[in-house]
């Protein structure tokens, strides 16, 4: 469903991703983890072309993401994004957050758009929250609003990039526990995280990565108990510690 | 000077009228409102095409802003002045001329204050916007313009100020606003000039002072909206 096909990315004289190429199949879930800095957050935006990239292709449901004459408004509502600082819209309530996109790019109407917002927000948990604004909310309540409105297009893809990473450690619960949700549900999910318990219960795959390449593929089984690379071995007694 | 100010209050208020122009203080303040009204549209391109990730926008709007914040209003003024009335091909009043040299003027300014406030906002906001699938524009008009229009209301305060010091340059045109009230009155007494102009010092101070006050009132309301943790949902405006 999504493929890498040599990718690169430069900035300026950095080369942050060098030669990925990898798939994610239809309804599986891919815990990319890694050191920081090893390019995780800057492979995972490129999904959605919110990085560019200088070479090599990546193609989402077979529509090349990164060709320039590529419409890419209708394409990014159908790929989920979730970020670490959730960037809720402040000025607006829960309710307007989570029927933006909808409201703006499907055209329904205000009954619709209430039915959508409270039917994603149970799923979250927050329907109690629907007309509270964002700044009202702790960081795992917004968080999960966040998922809401990454939802509300009804996405066949859903990126996570560090989702619980701003997280205080009492809410991690909350905010995992709504993607094991979608993960059961048959969602295809590229998630990066430190995570390493969210890894081993819903990852089909995990993604190491180091110094911008994926130096490691593997089942999340494998891949804690056994790590091929040195530097995977090395990252995990560094995450245990 | 409190008798000169009891004699030529109304003078001084409103100019000639009823029986000329409007003038004045009223005049004063009608030239900075509106050519501050003006330019908000005119500054708000500008300002999209300083922050436009496309250069045919970009370049335009920075070499009007850059070209304008390089020269005096004064000359401005001139150039309203004297070519206004060839460009459209008939006399213009004075007051016209004055309210388009503001609101160029201006409008270069005020577009630097929303670059600024459009700038200042996380960029999270901005691809948030992009990665729900909302376009550019959309992503400005719903997302980034209504905070950072919110958060530019102090700014704009202090440009209406300095506005309302930039209209007494009207006078060189015989536009009959303030200072040209003084001035008059000044050539009625003819001995009293240093009561006369203490008086207009302290009338424009007075009224920018009261103005000041308006925009602390206003950062002081914005900072409480912010820190809160529980907003009425009525105090909250929704675009």
């Amino acid at each position: 469903m999504i493929v890498f096909q040599n990718v690169q990315k430069h900035y300026g004289d950095y080369h942050a991703l060098v030669d990925v190429s990898a798939q994610v199949r239809k309804g599986e879930v891919v815990v990319v983890c890694g050191p920081s800095g090893s390019g995780k957050s800057t492979l995972i935006r490129t999904i959605n072309r919110l990085e560019p990239i200088q070479g090599g292709t990546i193609s989402v449901d077979g529509h090349d993401i990164h060709d320039p004459s590529r419409k890419l408004d209708a394409l990014r509502s159908q790929i989920g994004f979730v970020f670490q600082q959730f960037n809720l819209f402040p000025h607006l309530s829960v309710y307007e957050n989570v029927v933006m996109a909808p409201l703006h790019l499907k055209r329904i109407n205000r009954a619709e758009a209430r039915d959508v917002a409270s039917e994603l927000l149970r799923k979250v948990d927050m329907g109690h929250k629907i007309d509270d604004y964002p700044g009202q909310l702790s960081g795992g309540q917004q968080q999960r609003v966040a998922i809401a409105r990454a939802l509300a297009m009804r996405p066949p893809i859903m990126l996570f990039d560090e989702p619980t990473s701003a997280l205080d450690p009492e809410m991690v619960g909350e905010v995992l526990q709504v993607m094991k949700t979608l993960a059961r549900e048959g969602m295809t999910m590229v998630c990066v995280t430190h995570e390493m318990n969210f890894a081993r219960d819903v990852a089909d795959t995990v993604w190491f990565m180091d110094a911008g390449k994926i130096v490691e593929v593997g089942a999340p089984d494998d891949f804690f108990e056994n790590p091929q690379t040195d530097r995977a071995r090395k990252f995990l007694a560094d995450i245990r510690r | 000077m409190w008798e000169i100010l009891q004699d030529n209050a109304l003078l001084l208020l409103v100019g000639q009228y009823p029986n000329g122009p409007m003038g004045g203080l009223v005049a004063t303040l009608g030239l900075a409102a509106l050519s501050l009204i003006l330019a908000i549209p005119c500054s708000l391109l500008l300002a999209l095409g300083r922050v436009s990730p496309y250069k045919v926008f970009y370049y335009p709007a920075s070499l009007v802003v850059y070209v304008v914040r390089g020269l005096p209003l004064l000359m401005f003024i001139f150039w309203a002045y004297f070519f206004v009335p060839l460009i459209i091909g008939r006399p213009v009043a004075g007051v016209t001329t004055m309210v388009v040299a503001l609101v160029v003027y201006e409008s270069a300014y005020l577009a630097e204050i929303i670059r600024a406030g459009i700038e200042a906002l996380p960029r999270g906001q901005y691809e948030a916007g992009r990665a729900l699938g909302l376009s550019y524009g959309a992503t400005m008009r719903k997302v980034i313009l209504p905070q950072a229009l919110v958060n530019m209301v102090p700014s704009m305060l202090s440009q209406f100020i300095s506005t309302v010091k930039e209209t007494s340059l009207a006078y060189v045109i015989g536009v009959q606003e303030l200072t040209y009230a003084a001035n008059q009155i000044n050539s009625v007494l003819l001995v009293k000039p240093l009561e006369v102009f203490t008086l207009l010092a302290l009338t424009y101070f007075v009224l920018n002072m009261i103005l000041s006050a308006g925009v602390v009132a206003v950062e002081r309301s914005i900072t409480r909206r912010r820190s809160a943790r529980r907003v009425p949902a009525t105090e909250v405006v929704i675009p």
